[in-house]
């Protein structure tokens, strides 16, 4: 760059301060540059070599080792015993020998414990396997044990299952037998009976045999007063009368022994039997003309009253859906014994059972129920008319029928609704009957039924 | 100097640094004449040899409560480092710094004088000091 | 502006032969080490040139003081490692033979006469805080301020790498007057003796507008007694006729300051 800014004037200062300058850097720089360039240049060649000296120094002796150790070598090849470094030689190579020994040593042993590690290494893999097969049995085993828990638990099922159905055969052999006892009892009454009607027989008969006695005897008398008369009537009537006589004995014998038979059938005697006789015969029948109590049972109509076949209980049934239960034991007074709530429509018909402990009630609203009196309890619905129940008619039971309607109850089987449509239909709990016997409980051993007319 | 001792002082928290510089004065008298003595009397130099200081805290530096301090002129900026790092109780290895027309940093051994020529007026320089290079 | 590149080369080309010695008291073993030689240039601080000089003398040193601070004296009396080192050399012209005999201390740090260096980072952040100063002074630091980070490096780096076109390539830029072709002021110091140096602000002309000379100027700051003083940078005596300005834009430092070493 020129100094062409500078001033003219400034010319002389500028030259001045340059050559000063240049003088300077000539006496300071310039003077020493070189030498100073130099002496870097010996500095650094100097530790160059410096380093690489120490470097040859260390490689020669490494050199001058080697030399002396492979020298030594030699003359303890050659001479052996002769040299007199052979001894210190030696000796070297004696410890060396020794160290590799050792070191021979240590290395079998390495190899010793290499064997004996992969031993017990195979020895622990086939423990391993052994006990993963344990494992594995186990597992078999525990998986058998579980297969035969759940067939176990099936079988206890089964098994309780079993007992269950034994049970309910149980509970069916059972009312069989109670059937049984039932048509037992029923089967004695009627011998009983017939035993009364034989007996009774029996004593007409003997009635009927002293009659034709009498009759005898007034004939004979008749014989003997006719033979005064008549001489041979008389006479024949007089034989007649002695044979008579005889023949009456004989009779009457023949006929206290008849008594005797017939009091051997019946226990009871075949002359009390005479004085009841004679009264039996005697009843009064009057038409009932005067009322003994009135008084209003229901808000509205009365469909059906019933008598309990006990105490002295009237069951009445009204349009307003209640049945009523009262008392009139006490002559002309009535007592509200109680009102069996829970039919939803009219009560139609009512009935009570033969031990007067349940009430039946038929409904409008296709529903019959049976109450407890006692408790005035609703026990039984069965709401499955499908038709409107008019008129329910089950009324007269024999005592075996009354008899197994309570089991029936007891059992608390539904009652089976009829069909709608059907005039009279049969309601079961096991099977239909054949064929429907009238408005009337009937009980075929196992079979209850009501009856239901249904319009 | 006596002159320094009896000088006025516009603040008198400063009592206890004036103690304090003034024994230090005493130590740099001899250093005086010398350095005047080719120098041309200025009428200022005549009537004073103190300055007030002003120290302004700048970034995460704690401020001091003293701002304003009667400073002989002849001392170095390192000094007044040092003594604001002993007034805010810092720990030796911390470092200070100190920064004039919030633009540079001057070296510790600068005399306060020269910084107080070119950069103050009116017997007043500020002086700003951070805990981290500011204007760096 | 800066475009004297004739002056500008020769001042940047200053080096000065130096040589180090170890203190005698601290060599460690029999053998002194050789001295070590160096040509250092002006413009350079100690720190950034002493790398060599560190690894040869650490040898011959007490293990203990390896990693210890290195300083410089010069007949007993430390050097401070923040001034450039042509104006350590010029401050003691008198009493130097060439080459420049120092000596290497690791050893009994003169902590009141030195500041710490701990590292080239301390002398970069006292380089740019002085080149940030003479900013102020010239520019109302309104040059630095606009400079980017690699700007500042760039400086650095031609200073230390001894790069004058990379240096110069940005100092220009410092260097630019404004519209009234000056510096508002002159950032200067001037060294006189052991004295602190001083510094004024000083305006590059006269109050009629004129340039200032150095004359001038050394009249401003030491009146009647200017005559007799002379006046030494980069190791010559600019006449006394040179305008300051020039001076300014030519002979400052690297640190952009005019670094005077006065004696009577």
């Amino acid at each position: 760059m020129a100094a062409s800014t500078t001033p003219v004037d400034g010319q002389f200062w500028r030259s001045t301060l340059i050559l000063r300058l240049q003088n300077r850097n000539k006496s300071e720089s310039y003077a020493f540059k070189d030498l100073i360039a130099f002496h870097n240049r010996l500095f650094e060649s100097s530790n160059a070599l410096r380093a690489e000296n120490l470097q040859l120094s260390v490689q020669n002796e490494k050199l001058r080792l080697e030399h002396s150790a492979s020298t030594d070598k030699a003359s303890s090849d050659n001479s052996g015993n002769g040299s007199s470094k052979s001894p210190n030689r030696n000796e070297k190579v004696q410890v060396l020998e020794q160290k590799l020994l050792s070191l021979q040593e240590e290395l079998t042993e390495m190899h010793r414990r290499k064997g004996e590690n992969a031993q017990q290494l195979v020895d622990l893999n086939l423990k391993l396997q052994e006990k993963e097969r344990q494992l594995q049995s186990k597992e078999a085993s525990f998986s058998e044990c579980q297969a035969e828990n759940s067939s176990l638990k099936r079988d206890i099922q089964d098994y309780q299952t079993n007992i269950k159905k034994l049970e309910n055969l149980n509970q069916i052999i059972r009312d069989e037998y109670q059937a049984n006892q039932l048509a037992f009892a029923a089967l004695e009454e009627k011998l009983r009976k017939t035993q009364d009607e034989n007996r009774l027989l029996v004593e007409r008969l003997v009635r009927y045999k002293s009659k034709d006695a009498d009759k005898m005897n007034e004939d004979n008398e008749n014989f003997l007063s006719g033979g005064s008369h008549n001489t041979t009537s008389s006479l024949l009537h007089t034989i007649d009368g002695l044979f008579s006589r005889k023949k009456q004995a004989k009779v009457q014998k023949e006929l206290e022994d008849a008594a005797k038979e017939s009091r051997a059938v019946s226990p009871e005697s075949t002359f009390g039997d005479r004085g009841d006789l004679g009264a039996n015969p005697f009843f009064a029948s009057n038409v009932p003309s005067k009322a003994i109590s009135k008084f209003e049972a229901h808000d509205q109509e009365i469909n059906a009253v019933k008598w309990s076949s006990l105490e002295r209980l009237v069951a009445t049934g009204g349009a307003d859906r209640k049945v009523k239960l009262w008392d009139i034991s006490k002559g002309g007074q009535h007592e509200s014994k109680g009102v069996l709530v829970g039919s939803n429509a009219a009560v139609m018909s009512i009935d009570f059972d033969s031990t007067g402990s349940l009430i039946l009630g038929a409904s409008n609203d296709f529903a019959t129920r049976v109450w407890t009196v006692s408790d005035h309890r609703l026990r039984v619905i069965s709401s499955e008319h499908s038709g409107n129940l008019r008129t329910f008619l089950c009324v007269e039971m024999g005592e075996r029928e009354k008899r197994a309607r309570g089991g029936f109850i007891s059992r608390r089987f539904p009652l089976r609704a009829a069909p709608a449509g059907a005039a009279t239909r049969c309601w079961s709990q096991l099977s239909p009957p054949p064929a429907a016997a009238g408005s009337s409980w009937v009980c075929r051993r196992r079979q209850s039924y009501v009856l239901s007319s249904v319009r | 100097m006596a002159d320094s001792a009896d000088s006025p002082v516009e603040t008198p928290e400063s009592d206890k640094t004036l103690e304090t510089q003034s024994d230090r004065e005493i130590d740099s008298v001899p250093s005086e004449p010398p350095s005047t003595s080719g120098v041309a009397d200025s009428p200022s130099k005549a009537k004073t040899n103190k300055i007030d200081i002003l120290l302004k805290a700048t970034g995460n530096a704690p401020i001091m409560k003293t701002k304003k301090w009667a400073l002989d002129k002849d001392k170095k900026i390192g000094w007044i480092i040092d003594f604001i790092k002993k007034y805010l109780k810092l720990e030796p290895s911390e470092s200070l710094f100190l920064y004039v027309n919030q633009a540079f940093a001057p070296a510790p051994d600068q005399i306060v004088r020269n910084i107080y020529d070119c950069y103050g007026s009116d017997g007043k320089l500020v002086l700003h000091y951070c805990k981290s290079q500011a204007w760096g | 502006m800066a475009n004297d590149r004739e002056v500008l080369r020769e001042i940047w080309d200053g080096r000065v032969p130096v040589c180090f010695q170890l203190d005698s008291s601290e060599v460690n073993g029999l053998q002194a080490p050789d001295p070590y030689y160096l040509m250092v240039p002006r413009l350079s601080y100690f720190p950034l040139v002493t790398d060599k000089v560190r690894r040869h003398f650490q040898r011959y040193i007490h293990p203990d003081k390896h990693d210890a601070e290195m300083w410089v004296d010069f007949n007993g009396q430390p050097l401070k490692w923040h001034y450039p080192i042509g104006v350590l050399f010029d401050l003691h012209i008198p009493e130097i033979s060439l080459p420049w005999c120092l000596t290497i201390h690791f050893d009994k740090f003169p902590e009141a006469e030195l500041l710490h260096c701990s590292s080239r980072e301390a002398v970069e952040s006292y380089f740019m805080s002085c080149i940030k100063e003479a900013d102020v002074l010239k520019h109302r630091s309104q040059v630095v301020s606009n400079m980017q980070k690699k700007d500042h490096n760039q400086l650095w780096l031609g200073l230390q790498n001894d790069k004058f076109d990379q240096f110069w390539a940005v100092n220009r830029k410092l260097m630019e007057v404004g519209s009234d072709e000056t510096f508002k002021y002159i950032p200067f110091r001037l060294y006189q003796g052991d004295e602190p140096f001083i510094q004024r602000l000083v305006k590059p002309v006269t109050e009629e507008g004129q340039r200032k000379t150095l004359f001038q100027f050394l009249q401003e700051i030491y009146a009647e007694n200017a005559s007799k003083v002379k006046v030494t940078t980069h190791g010559v005596e600019p006449p006394s006729d040179t305008p300051l300005q020039w001076m300014s834009e030519h002979l400052s430092y690297p640190d952009n300051f005019l670094h005077l070493c006065v004696a009577f």
